[in-house]
């Protein structure tokens, strides 16, 4: 456990599977009152039901984070019930196959697009606004390694992520004087539910892991715990920062 | 407070600054630390302050055989070292035209080879005891030097260097030891208050030392030592040869040129 979040409301995109479902199990586990909002509500009930099975205290809140009126819904959801909102995680993310770009098309960029970079726009603007109401907060997004790395076969991820690197740090400069500190967690590949369905050949199993000097996959509990670090108030003179848990890959 | 119980651990600079800070936060949260410094009277009254948890190390950096003889030292006292924090450090800061030779020899000397020393004799000791961490104290100067950290600023450029090649030789070699680093902006240490107190408008000095940060203000020691002990800690488990910006955010901004800081 890192730091203390009795109370503190915390609201988490994409928070039904894989990175966002370890934060969302990390926070409520610091004692964190957790919103849990993601696509599929079905998703979003099972994660609330295992946290509150632990004791921990969350909502659901089903939001496609692509739709600037259901991100509005979604924090207001969250201010109606507990007030407040003291932390946004924003991890709604997806993936389209490798592809080299002379392949690619042009619905899997919109999609992506959509989700990785509008979604996290979307959803930071309607966290910053009621951050400034009740005068300051903290905002985590998930960048990747590939903020600062390039993957061949991903450059639609990679622009992507590029992009949320972007979102974050000027936005930090924007309101770093209104009390709301605003980073990015860089991870590398981590052994997510979705990662191990997705890569089962141990030759690209090994191919990914050699990618961070460590020759190991992360485990979503080590991205949780510095999502916490930067959003608790022992990060309280960190804002606009890329902070990576990537097994020293992107020391390479 | 246990997030680095049980652990042994080494602060260079232990006596002075962030060192303190980092010292006393590794001891609150349950490791026994050497305070490794050439100031001796800081030093021991900060041992005898902490006890049983604190033992105080005369140690200067830039000198292999203390290194060599302070860590068999160790060992023999509490066992092989499982945390490194280097924050020894010096800084005088001097434009091109100003640095001498001599001043560019210290800054390497205490930043490039303290670095070198003691991630060499740390990783040794490590290795022994199946793992660690090293967290280095560089600065936002090694990333964006200002005009007058000449010599700062390529001696911490060069501990970066070694932070990273540390970081990926202990990856691959599967030594389970993480080397990262810290970078913080001004923060209120005793050399920050020397600087604002040299100048002939500390109060104005001071505006603009805070003015370099979005956050509009310098950081505490507690605020760095805060990222330190993350870095220490097995909570980071997974991160290594990063540089972490405490920074306020000043690396988001171009260098403010004109302003002399």
């Amino acid at each position: 456990m890192t730091e203390n979040f009795n109370d503190k409301v915390v609201l988490i995109t994409g928070g039904a599977s894989g990175l966002g479902e370890a934060c969302a199990q990390a926070f409520a586990a610091g004692g964190g009152r957790v919103a849990v909002a993601d696509v599929s509500s079905e998703a979003v009930a099972g994660v609330v039901d295992r946290i509150e099975a632990q004791g921990g205290q969350a909502i659901g809140v089903t939001c496609d984070v692509t739709d600037s009126s259901a991100v509005e819904g979604m924090v207001k959801r969250v201010v109606d019930t507990w007030g407040r909102l003291d932390v946004g995680v924003n991890s709604a993310g997806i993936v389209t196959p490798i592809t080299p770009v002379a392949e690619t098309e042009e619905g899997d960029f919109d999609r992506l697009m959509a989700v990785n970079v509008k979604g996290v726009w979307l959803s930071m603007r309607g966290q910053i606004r009621q951050m400034l109401e009740q005068g300051g907060g903290s905002i985590v997004n998930m960048a990747s390694a590939l903020s600062i790395r390039v993957h061949p076969g991903s450059a639609f991820y990679v622009a992507s992520k590029f992009a949320v690197a972007g979102l974050t740090r000027t936005a930090a400069v924007e309101y770093a004087q209104s009390g709301i500190r605003i980073n990015a967690i860089c991870p590398g590949n981590i052994k997510t539910p979705m990662f191990e369905k997705a890569v089962t050949d141990p030759e690209t199993i090994a191919a990914l892991q050699g990618l961070h000097p460590m020759n190991r996959l992360g485990k979503p509990e080590e991205v949780a715990a510095a999502v916490m670090w930067l959003a608790s108030d022992a990060a309280s003179f960190t804002t606009g920062s890329l902070l990576t848990a990537d097994g020293g890959w992107t020391a390479t | 407070m246990t997030r680095v119980n049980g652990k042994v651990a080494m602060v260079t600079g232990g006596a002075t600054g962030i060192g303190v800070g980092v010292v006393r936060m590794l001891v609150d949260e349950g490791a026994r630390v050497v305070i490794a410094d050439i100031a001796e009277e800081a030093g021991q009254q900060l041992a005898e302050e902490l006890g049983e948890s604190g033992l105080f190390l005369r140690l200067d950096v830039t000198d292999e055989g203390q290194w060599q003889q302070g860590i068999r030292d160790l060992e023999e006292h509490w066992g092989p070292l499982d945390i490194l924090v280097q924050s020894a450090g010096i800084s005088r800061p001097a434009s091109i035209e100003d640095a001498s030779l001599a001043e560019w020899r210290d800054h390497m000397a205490v930043h490039g080879e303290g670095a070198f020393l003691g991630c060499k004799y740390a990783v040794q000791s490590m290795k022994k005891a199946g793992g660690g961490a090293i967290v280095n104290i560089s600065s936002v100067e090694s990333i964006r030097p200002g005009p007058l950290f000449t010599c700062y600023g390529a001696a911490k450029a060069a501990q970066d260097a070694i932070t990273k090649t540390v970081a990926l030789h202990c990856g691959e070699r599967g030594y389970n030891i993480r080397c990262n680093s810290v970078h913080p902006a001004a923060t209120y240490t005793p050399l920050l208050e020397q600087y604002l107190n040299s100048a002939e408008d500390p109060a104005g000095l001071e505006k603009t030392y805070a003015s370099m940060q979005p956050l509009n203000r310098i950081a505490t020691v507690e605020e760095i030592a805060h990222a330190v002990l993350f870095l220490a800690s097995d909570e980071s488990s997974f991160m290594t040869g990063h540089q972490m910006y405490v920074d306020g955010g000043a690396l988001t901004k171009p260098y403010p040129s004109g302003e002399g800081a």
